[in-house]
């Protein structure tokens, strides 16, 4: 034979009390749990995008022309690794000069003639010749030029 | 009859001196005074303070950076521009972000918003630590990779939030360009200096173009330094010691981390560099004041001639720089 339990009034509201209140911590964890995945996967995606940047970059001023057209076509992913793998294989990416530089004071007795770096000499406009004397008088010899100071390479 | 009086000695080469570009001109050259080789030193400094200067509201990147709108901003570039931007990302690139171009909005929160004689300057002189130690607060991310340039005519985009500069390269790319300028149209060979960053161009003089490197280019041949010889290519220097100012009780200067945006603090004052050119040395004196202690390494890597002077003036010499 079944039970049956009847509840006054007063405890009745009681357990209605309990349940609502149970409902409400429910309803805040559950606020609390998707308020804190959003978070998370903010912190994540940020976290990620930090790690590898240059996601977004589309063209490659560096060699925009040399680009075949499958890398083009390739997604950011594929462009990342490419960029990572160039950086551990890529060679020096700025030029020294043809000589090092020396010190001035082994250059300036130096007797060499001019050399060409990037043209050829030029002639008529590079020279003046030294004066001619036109007295058969003996004269000062003519001193050889003072070198000029040289020109300051420094902070700006 | 007296003899005439003998002639003076044939100079060896002239030189020319001016201002422009916030900076010291010199043009170097050999043989008599030729009007040719400084009218086309003049002609590309004027065309690049057209395209790349932040101090002129009219040039191009003035015009780019002040583009209003929540998303990236795209402009038709002239051609001198875009190779000043294309350098820039070359510089980016080779030094693994630390020549930044998109450090714009960074100097002008800085206080670094006008040309630099306005500013209020800081002696040489002065400590490095005057004004209280610099703080970095924040790091930032790069955002150089997102800038695109393609096309002829070149188009520019540059992302939402990032304002061009291109002092770190473009002063150095006019020296290259006013130097090969200067020397086609006077037949001999140049050198160009603009505010230290030396370019030169055709014939070198016997023993080469003598050059003396220092911290500020305005102390004279006879500063602390040291003096060279190149046979080609370009020198530059960068420092720290030079262009500095004060804001808010805090001794600035211009050359900024990109993973801070705040003033350098490393342990070079002053480093100089020899290349193939003026602006390839000007990338590497400045990445390796970015760099810090990993400023040799990546100097002999690159194998490049450098000569760095640490904060306390102990000098370090390597690649191929005399001792």
């Amino acid at each position: 034979m079944d039970r049956v339990v009847v509840m006054s009034g007063p405890l009745r509201a009681s357990a209605h009390a309990r349940r609502d209140a149970a409902l409400r911590r429910l309803r805040r964890v559950n606020r609390v749990l998707i308020g804190g995945a959003v978070a998370a996967t903010a912190l994540l995606t940020d976290v990620t995008a930090h790690a590898f940047p240059g996601h977004a970059r589309r063209v490659s001023a560096r060699a925009p022309a040399t680009v075949p057209a499958p890398a083009r076509a390739a997604g950011a992913h594929a462009r990342q690794h490419a960029r990572h793998h160039a950086r551990q294989h890529r060679r020096p990416a700025l030029r020294p000069p043809a000589s090092a530089p020396t010190s001035a004071t082994a250059t300036a007795t130096a007797t060499a003639p001019p050399a060409t770096t990037t043209a050829p000499p030029a002639t008529s406009t590079t020279t003046t010749p030294p004066p001619a004397t036109t007295t058969a008088a003996p004269t000062p010899q003519p001193q050889p030029a003072p070198a000029p100071a040289p020109t300051v390479s420094g902070g700006s | 009859m007296t003899p005439p009086p003998a002639a003076p000695p044939a100079a060896p080469g002239s030189t020319e001196t001016w201002s422009a570009l916030g900076t010291t001109v010199v043009l170097r050259y050999e043989g008599p005074p030729n009007p040719a080789a400084r009218a086309a030193v003049e002609r590309e400094l004027d065309a690049i303070d057209h395209a790349a200067s932040r101090f002129r509201s009219d040039s191009e990147l003035s015009r780019l950076n002040a583009m209003s709108g929540p998303g990236p901003r795209t402009a038709i570039a002239g051609p001198l521009f875009a190779q000043a931007v294309r350098l820039a990302i070359h510089a980016a690139d080779a030094s693994d972000g630390a020549v930044d171009p998109t450090l714009g909005a960074e100097l002008v929160a800085l206080g670094y918003d006008r040309d630099w004689h306005e500013l209020c300057a800081v002696p040489v002189a002065a400590p490095l630590s005057e004004g209280g130690d610099i703080v970095v607060y924040r790091s930032r991310r790069p955002r150089w990779e997102e800038i695109e340039i393609a096309g002829d005519p070149a188009r520019i985009t540059l992302p939402a939030g990032v304002d061009l500069d291109l002092g770190a390269t473009a002063k150095a790319m006019a020296a290259d360009r006013a130097a090969r300028a200067a020397h086609e149209a006077a037949g001999v060979g140049v050198l160009v200096s603009l505010g230290g960053d030396i370019a030169t161009h055709g014939t070198r003089p016997a023993g080469g173009w003598t050059i003396h490197v220092t911290d500020d280019h305005r102390a004279g041949p006879d500063a602390p330094g040291q003096t060279i010889a190149i046979q080609s290519g370009g020198v530059a220097t960068s420092s720290i010691v030079t262009r500095r100012w004060r804001q808010g009780g805090r001794a600035m200067h211009h050359v900024l981390d990109p993973r801070s945006g705040e003033p350098v603090r490393g342990p070079w004052r002053t480093v100089s560099v020899a290349a193939a050119t003026c602006a390839e040395a000007n990338i590497a004196t400045t990445a390796a004041l970015v760099l810090g202690h990993d400023a040799c390494a990546w100097l002999a890597e690159q194998g490049l001639p450098a000569r760095l002077v640490a904060l306390d003036g102990s000098v370090v010499a390597q690649g191929g720089w005399p001792r």
